[in-house]
């Protein structure tokens, strides 16, 4: 409610402010409030996610990420879209755990843990402002008028990879069995 | 007469429109640096649990002032172009040792603790650019016994936050802040944890 009031003052502020600033300066004006307010925001695929990396500097975007967590284990952190049922996301963690596996040239994996969920995700909704310069009109900025709000599906998986040789728990599982199973699915 | 006088006003757009796209680029520019627009990373002491955020450690309790902080990973490398916050292992491991040593659980010496803790950062997810920003923090926390290596507790604990324009008007800092607040609100869940293990 907050936050909704918040928006309304700075809508009512922002148009009294315009109507003293005109031509290029209020181009640059909306520009910077924009700039400075919200970043630089990111527009997600249309899609399902596919088996893809994510953004591993910044961790944004869709996908999945891996880190090495020592002894032999690995995390495996899965982020879908809106388009991206649970299921899907849980096959792209189990996929990439499989990789893994393979990519250090074992054969088996244990899954130490699973934790399945919802990201909260806001984005901004907004109206084109009509700019009009030399008789022509153009739409170069937005005006906040609300916010959606979403939930969307993530999966974390802590693995360990099994010795090349040995005797394997009932638990293991068979990389070499996901990979077949699951590849005509993303590739 | 109207084929000439056509490109000599598409010109005088081009012209105005190059105007425009400079001028918005020069104000945005200084705008921005002036009004401290960089961001920074996460710093941590505003990650540290303040004091009365989770129970303290029990007077008669094992674990308490006996908890070393063994290794803690998983941080991020700071941003280059400074356009997003980051929260590296080190200012990770400051938080955690400066909370656990406010509830009292981190050993005076960790050669003499009892336990053993890892943590690591498992994921950070940030929030997509907006009015309200929303930042999920996961940390996987691993303490085991010194005197035999005994896994006591090993979970991954979630943790969230989300902070709106009323909580801070600039965006940058906005997006510091909330990472911030889902990593303290992550070690304060563990803080809790603690004390269950140690109602135990």
């Amino acid at each position: 409610m907050k936050g909704r009031l918040s928006l309304s003052v700075m809508s009512q502020s922002a148009g009294q402010l315009l109507r003293y600033v005109g031509g290029p300066a209020r181009v640059s004006f909306v520009a910077c409030t924009f700039v400075l307010l919200l970043g630089c925001a990111h527009r997600p695929p249309d899609g399902p996610t596919g088996y893809v990396s994510m953004n591993s500097s910044t961790g944004a975007g869709y996908g999945y990420m891996d880190k090495y967590l020592g002894d032999d284990e690995y995390s495996v952190v899965v982020a879908g879209n809106r388009f991206t049922s649970p299921e899907r996301v849980a096959e792209i963690s189990l996929l990439r755990a499989a990789r893994i596996t393979q990519e250090q040239n074992r054969t088996h994996f244990m899954v130490l843990n699973r934790n399945a969920g919802t990201y909260t995700v806001h984005q901004a909704q907004t109206v084109p402002l009509p700019v009009v310069q030399a008789g022509i009109p153009r739409y170069l900025a937005y005006i906040p008028v609300g916010e959606n709000t979403r939930r969307e599906p993530t999966v974390t998986v802590l693995i360990r990879l099994l010795p090349l040789r040995g005797v394997y728990p009932e638990d293991a599982v068979d990389a070499g069995a996901v990979i077949d199973r699951l590849k005509g699915r993303f590739e | 007469m109207k084929s000439v006088a056509r490109p000599a006003a598409s010109s005088d757009r081009g012209e105005s429109a190059s105007a425009i796209v400079v001028g918005a680029a020069a104000v945005c520019v200084s705008g921005i640096l002036l009004l401290g627009g960089c961001a920074t990373p996460a710093k941590p002491a505003n990650m540290a649990v303040p004091a009365g955020e989770a129970p303290q450690a029990a007077a008669d309790s094992a674990l308490r002032y006996g908890i070393a902080v063994v290794a803690v990973g998983g941080g991020e490398a700071p941003s280059r172009d400074m356009t997003y916050s980051t929260v590296g292992a080190a200012e990770l491991e400051q938080a955690l040792r400066e909370s656990l040593r406010r509830y009292g659980y981190l050993s005076a010496r960790d050669a003499d603790a009892p336990l053993r803790l890892n943590a690591f950062l498992l994921s950070l997810r940030r929030p997509h650019r907006g009015f309200t920003m929303t930042a999920t923090s996961q940390v996987r926390y691993k303490m085991s016994r010194a005197v035999d290596g005994k896994v006591v507790y090993d979970d991954i604990v979630q943790a969230s936050a989300t902070l709106t324009v009323d909580d801070e008007f600039m965006g940058v800092s906005r997006d510091r802040m909330v990472l911030e607040t889902a990593i303290r609100r992550n070690i304060a869940q563990f803080l809790r944890v603690l004390y269950t293990l140690d109602a135990k």
